[in-house]
């Protein structure tokens, strides 16, 4: 399988991980001295090997590192590696096979190049995190940065793309993938932007397109409720909640007329839910395939039969327990 | 620049709706593969009625999540229209079923269907929950499943009482990037001899993986509670508000004193700022709030650009919190040319996001946005099937196809 370098650093570690976990070598370059003790590195780092040397100092040692690769994967400020006389767009000239696969903040062009940035700054200029959390509260950023895991998946495929590319014959190549661009790209900010002043704004957990669609209180906790707009969805619902007359006027099926009646959905729902369990809710909605889930915590989360039935956690050699490489999916052959 | 797309001559037949499945085909698209999106005109994709229209081919968000997809609309009801469907998969490298547990198997497009027709196609089935185990049925969305895995739960502010999480569907996005991904790593294996493939593609497990650190903190009984935005080893660190709209915000993030004396200097020296104790991170760490009060202080008489290009200039992180309208004219999305503008056939020129991602040695064009129901029928079924024209006449007639 292929050879990876990664100049290690937290816009390359997701990346770096994926990759890994595709049955890629691995190799990180880290500044000496340097280990990884943090959570964020545990899990990100976990299986690649590690290489200390200080490639502000030492460039001839990571040209020949990259010589002997088939992937460079890196995270430096744009034109960074060019003072070092290790341009990627040169590398790929002098190595024609090789891939590069840059990872920024904000691409490796632009009058953002140079912007200094770290996850949340991303974040916030990315458009999510304008959209996170309460109204009147100051936007939220997503935990265990988000930026540069979205921004390394990107990265992941490309490289493995570039790759595939390279072993049907072509070149290697150079990819330039931009943190900010990822998270435009998503749905929310821009694809829904409908004019002037017309964009989507916090609201707390309700969402817009569905009804009712937010994080309701119960007995022992919250749970999530996400009715879609269909017509069959609403009349499980209406099922699942004993049809109270005051909603089982046929127009409600309707998403746009449901919208008008707002309070009177809401407060039905909130009323009912208050009164159950988080499992009880949980349990008799799914029965009837209605969209409603607890909110979890990561513990709850572990606890839940469907994760215990996926054997997704591991135990490391320390002893401490992980989730496991690869856990998104199982491949069988 | 003339070099074929990355995954020039792959084929993909997706049977995919909403937002996770679309978005991963997306990504192939991008890259060059052959994406025909197998649909229905009697049970449309929920995603051709985003943004609250009731017009199936007005959706913008639908429209985006397809671009340079092709659509033909197949009965899989019917047994020529699910015959037909057949030979789209056994004619593809790669089938993408992003339907609830179980809708594939009833269908007759199962893995045993799909696996005797060829053992070479890469069978892809993203569920929310995986498609096996105690609760594999269970339905969910993207906001619903991130408030499942505890994502929702962390993406808070300290110390609040409800969980809110985001108005994005954050899980859907990354598990259908993720999804190309781990089919792109199939088809390697296959190029090196690997035998029939099937991922079973938890978009639950994705989402987990997304908060990794956070999921290894809780496994090895820690309590893990939202910290919003703050950082261990940052302050100032999180959103300020500003002037400039009752909603305006920027954020800054600083993490060594040189970056906090470049910020004191910016906000004009001011006694607070200039106190002993808060010249050194752990200083400024234990007055957050202190920081915070002083530094929103600042913000507040200025707009978000103008904190981040007065910050920017003197090499202190910063930028806007950025609104669906900033974005749409960010000066460097319209610098490295990210929009695009095409025609679409119901609604006109539309400017929508394109590809994140850009290769040197390779043009990777936005050719189309996506499809109307079936746009593509004719050409599908002639140039990929080999259908004439007179089967394809019959087979509508029939109502195979439609």
């Amino acid at each position: 399988m292929f050879s990876c370098l990664e100049l290690a650093s937290p816009l390359t570690a997701p990346c770096g991980r994926l990759l890994l976990e595709a049955g890629l070598t691995v190799r990180r370059v880290v500044p000496p001295g340097s280990g990884f003790s943090d959570p964020w590195s545990e899990f990100h780092d976990h299986g690649k090997e590690t290489i200390e040397l200080d490639l502000w100092r030492e460039p001839e040692s990571l040209r020949a590192l990259i010589t002997a690769s088939d992937l460079l994967i890196e995270g430096t400020e744009p034109g960074r590696l060019a003072e070092l006389g290790l341009d990627p767009a040169r590398l790929i000239d002098e190595q024609p096979k090789l891939v590069v696969v840059s990872i920024s903040p904000f691409g490796q062009t632009g009058p953002y190049r140079g912007y200094r940035a770290n996850d949340l700054i991303v974040f916030g200029m990315g458009g999510v995190m304008f959209i996170s959390g309460q109204p009147g509260q100051p936007p939220v950023t997503a935990p265990d940065q988000q930026a540069w895991v979205t921004a390394g998946t990107h990265g992941a495929l490309a490289a493995l793309s570039a790759l595939w590319a390279r072993e049907a014959g072509g070149l290697g190549d150079w990819v330039d993938v931009s943190a900010f661009e990822c998270l435009v790209a998503q749905e929310n900010t821009l694809t829904n932007l409908n004019g002037p002043g017309d964009f989507a704004r916090r609201q707390g957990s309700q969402h817009r397109t569905s009804l009712p669609g937010r994080i309701y209180r119960c007995r022992d906790g919250f749970v999530h409720l996400f009715i879609s707009r269909e017509e069959p969805v609403w009349r499980r619902f209406l099922q699942w909640i004993g049809e109270p007359p005051e909603l089982m006027d046929p127009a409600l099926a309707e998403i746009n007329t449901r919208w008008r009646h707002f309070q009177l959905i809401d407060s039905i729902t909130a009323e009912w839910v208050g009164r159950r369990t988080r499992e009880e809710i949980f349990e008799t909605a799914q029965l009837i395939h209605l969209p409603v889930v607890p909110v979890n915590t990561p513990s709850d989360f572990f606890d839940d039969p469907q994760t215990r039935f996926q054997h997704a956690v591991e135990i490391d050699p320390k002893g401490r327990r992980r989730l496991r490489p690869a856990a998104g999916f199982t491949s069988s052959e | 620049m003339s070099a074929a797309a990355p995954l020039d001559g792959i084929r993909v037949a997706a049977f995919t709706h909403v937002a996770a499945g679309p978005y991963g085909t997306l990504q192939m698209a991008y890259l060059g593969a052959d994406v025909i999106k197998v649909e229905s005109s009697t049970r449309i994709d929920y995603w051709r009625y985003r943004d609250r229209n009731n017009d199936p081919e007005r959706s913008r968000t639908f429209i985006d999540h397809n671009k340079n997809v092709r659509s033909v609309t197949l009965n899989l009801k019917q047994p020529e229209g699910l015959a037909l469907a057949k030979r789209l998969a056994a004619l593809s490298d790669v089938v993408v079923d992003n339907y609830s547990a179980g809708v594939m198997d009833r269908l007759g497009l199962g893995v045993a269907d799909l696996a005797q027709l060829n053992p070479a196609t890469i069978i892809a089935h993203m569920n929310g929950l995986g498609s096996e185990g105690p609760r594999s049925h269970y339905v969910t969305f993207g906001p619903s499943l991130m408030s499942y895995v505890g994502m929702t739960y962390l993406w808070n502010h300290p110390q609040q009482e409800v969980p809110v999480g985001s108005q994005a569907s954050y899980p859907d996005y990354l598990a259908g990037v993720y999804t190309a991904y781990a089919i792109v790593a199939a088809l390697h294996r296959r190029s090196r001899g690997a035998g029939p493939q099937v991922l079973d593609i938890s978009q639950a497990l994705v989402t987990a993986a997304a908060i990794g650190p956070s999921m290894g903190r809780a496994l090895n009984g820690e309590a893990v509670l939202p910290v919003g935005n703050q950082d261990p080893d940052r302050s100032p660190h999180g959103s300020y508000p500003c002037a400039g709209g009752d909603d305006a915000w920027c954020v800054i993030s600083v993490a060594g004193d040189q970056e906090w004396k470049a910020l004191r200097l910016l906000m004009g020296n001011p006694d607070w700022a200039c106190d002993a104790a808060l010249q050194t991170a752990a200083g400024r760490i234990r007055e957050r709030d202190r920081v915070d009060t002083g530094v929103a202080q600042w913000t507040s008489g200025l707009t978000p650009r103008q904190v981040m290009e007065l910050c920017q200039a003197r090499g202190v992180a910063a930028g806007i919190v950025a609104t669906g309208e900033d974005l749409a004219s960010d000066p460097q999305l319209n610098n490295r040319g990210f929009m695009v503008e095409l025609e679409h056939p119901a609604m006109g020129r539309l400017r929508l996001p394109g590809n994140p991602v850009r290769f040197a040695r390779r043009k990777l064009p936005v050719r189309r946005l996506g499809p109307l129901l079936g746009q593509d029928n004719d050409q599908v079924l002639r140039e990929v099937l080999g259908l004439s024209a007179v089967q394809i006449a019959d087979l509508t007639e029939l109502g195979a196809i439609r």
